[in-house]
């Protein structure tokens, strides 16, 4: 399974830390308009300097082409890469590292995508690596670079640094009161953006949010880092507040929606990705608020990931049908809380 | 087959449905399939906004063949050229979405090495007017050496480069 998830019940409520760097090739045509054949050429060019700058075993590389689509959906849901180099799939590639923590994806939108990925609020650490291996694909690769606009990318809204930088956050009690939506329109002034990681409009499946930065020009990569690490922390208290308030004043009603979620999670013989997200968010916020004990509430996000689509049809070895999905679901999370 | 969700990509993931006795057939993509959200950004694209606002110029980029036409529909430049070829336009695009046309943060180390230097040299002489107006001469000393190092470097780099241009 995932190995970054692992250790990021370190935080009940800021999950994981990314860093994103866009960077592309200088004159090479970006990967949305090339032919398979100049595609294959970037990406031969990228290989030979990842070869030559990692050492044998660091990084493991994977052609999209080459994947089962359930492979492709699982490394998406954990996200170790993007949807978007899914959707290049025929032109793209990516190297993972062993830790899972970086990966280095190829002919996404734009020819270079590099990810740091931590669990817990660690943005400077995760920048910190993500620069490195920057420096070292720049040490023999002819960057796409202007004076004025920074690093060039395939669309201008990424323009200048190249940089997303984002966090995922838990937030059950904050979802519950409706202090999200204040939280929204307050981030978008700032140039930040927040938004439900799974699920359509603005709902959030799970209770999973992300803050990231919406603008990549004119501020410094640290910055921009900063911003979101004290807007993150801000959160992260003010969601540890409304989860205070709600047990001084509407214990009961929580304690309510927890223990009926448990009864479901010990008992559905079926049940969706989606309404098992949203049950285990909710005993994850029973056992954060001390309702409940046990090791096995220790690590729910990395159930609420298991159970995605991908990553069940990958356990299962196999291509299953939805029902089938449904069930085996349901079996693997009845066993995970009895 | 198209996804029937998303209506763009291709169907990857094939189903059958069976509610209350009638069989239905669902294909999706892997995006839509493994519940993605599509990024608003692509939603509501912000370049669409700004060519309702900017005139489309007649142009070409020279080096990959996109029209400035064709950028405008999809929103994607085509290679590292198009930022020159585009010139005045592109550049109030990005000045409308950004609030900015500077870019301020990290370089290309060894592409840049010059304009690394420059702007160092730039960052410590403010630095250095800065500790002369406090009068932290001792400080403003140390900025002084530093600011002369640097300047002899950039010098040493513009040599080399003449010369290279030169051979």
């Amino acid at each position: 399974m995932t190995k970054w998830i692992k250790d990021s019940e370190e935080d009940p409520v800021v999950i994981s830390s990314r860093i994103r760097l866009a960077r592309n090739l200088k004159n090479d045509t970006f990967p949305l308009y090339s032919s398979k054949e100049e595609a294959a050429n970037t990406l031969e060019k990228i290989q030979e300097v990842v070869q030559e700058i990692f050492s044998d075993g660091e990084y493991e590389f994977y052609n999209l082409e080459q994947l089962e689509p359930r492979d492709r959906m699982r490394f998406m849901e954990n996200h170790l890469i993007s949807p978007g180099l899914v959707e290049q799939t025929g032109k793209s590639a990516f190297y993972l590292r062993n830790d899972e923590r970086a990966t280095i994806m190829i002919n996404e939108e734009d020819h270079l995508r590099l990810q740091t990925l931590l669990p817990g609020l660690r943005l400077n650490e995760a920048w910190e690596e993500c620069e490195q291996i920057d420096d070292y694909l720049e040490s023999k690769l002819d960057y796409a670079f202007h004076p004025e606009y920074g690093y060039l990318t395939s669309c201008p809204t990424n323009v200048g640094t190249g940089l997303r930088a984002s966090v995922m956050l838990h937030l059950p009690a904050m979802t519950m009161t409706g202090y999200i939506m204040g939280l929204m329109d307050a981030l978008k002034r700032i140039g930040l953006t927040i938004r439900g990681i799974y699920g359509e409009g603005t709902e959030a499946v799970g209770h999973l949010y992300q803050i990231s930065n919406q603008l990549t020009l004119g501020e410094t990569e640290q910055e921009i880092i900063k911003k979101i690490d004290e807007i993150a922390t801000e959160v992260k208290n003010r969601e540890k507040n409304t989860r205070n308030f709600i047990m001084e004043n509407r214990k009961i009603e929580i304690e309510d929606k927890v223990y009926r979620a448990i009864g479901i999670v010990q008992n559905a013989r079926m049940i969706t990705s989606n309404e098992a997200m949203e049950q285990i968010s909710i005993v994850k916020l029973g056992a954060d608020l001390g309702l409940i004990e046990g090791e096995k509430y220790n690590n729910l996000i990395e159930l609420m990931m298991n159970i995605k689509p991908g990553n069940i049809q990958y356990r299962s070895n196999k291509t299953m049908d939805r029902t089938e999905r449904d069930v085996l679901r349901a079996n693997i999370i009845r066993e995970y809380f009895r | 087959m198209i996804c029937e969700s998303c209506n763009k990509r291709e169907a990857k993931i094939h189903y059958k449905s069976v509610i209350n006795g009638v069989v239905t057939e669902h294909h999706l993509c892997e995006i839509c399939a493994a519940g993605y959200k599509e990024d608003l950004i692509n939603k509501f694209p912000l370049h669409k906004l700004f060519s309702s606002i900017y005139s489309s110029p007649d142009v070409t980029c020279p080096n990959c063949g996109l029209s400035y036409e064709k950028f405008r529909s999809t929103g994607k430049l085509g290679c590292s050229e198009c930022y020159e070829a585009f010139g005045d336009d592109l550049k109030n695009m990005i000045k409308g979405i950004h609030g900015h046309t500077k870019h301020n943060g990290k370089m290309p180390k060894r592409a840049y090495p010059l304009l690394k230097l420059e702007i160092d040299i730039d960052k410590l002489t403010a630095e250095l007017d800065r500790a002369i107006r406090n009068e932290e001469y001792e400080k403003a000393a140390l900025l002084r050496d530093e600011i002369k190092d640097l300047k002899i470097k950039l010098d040493l780099v513009n040599r080399s480069d003449k010369n290279d241009k030169m051979d």
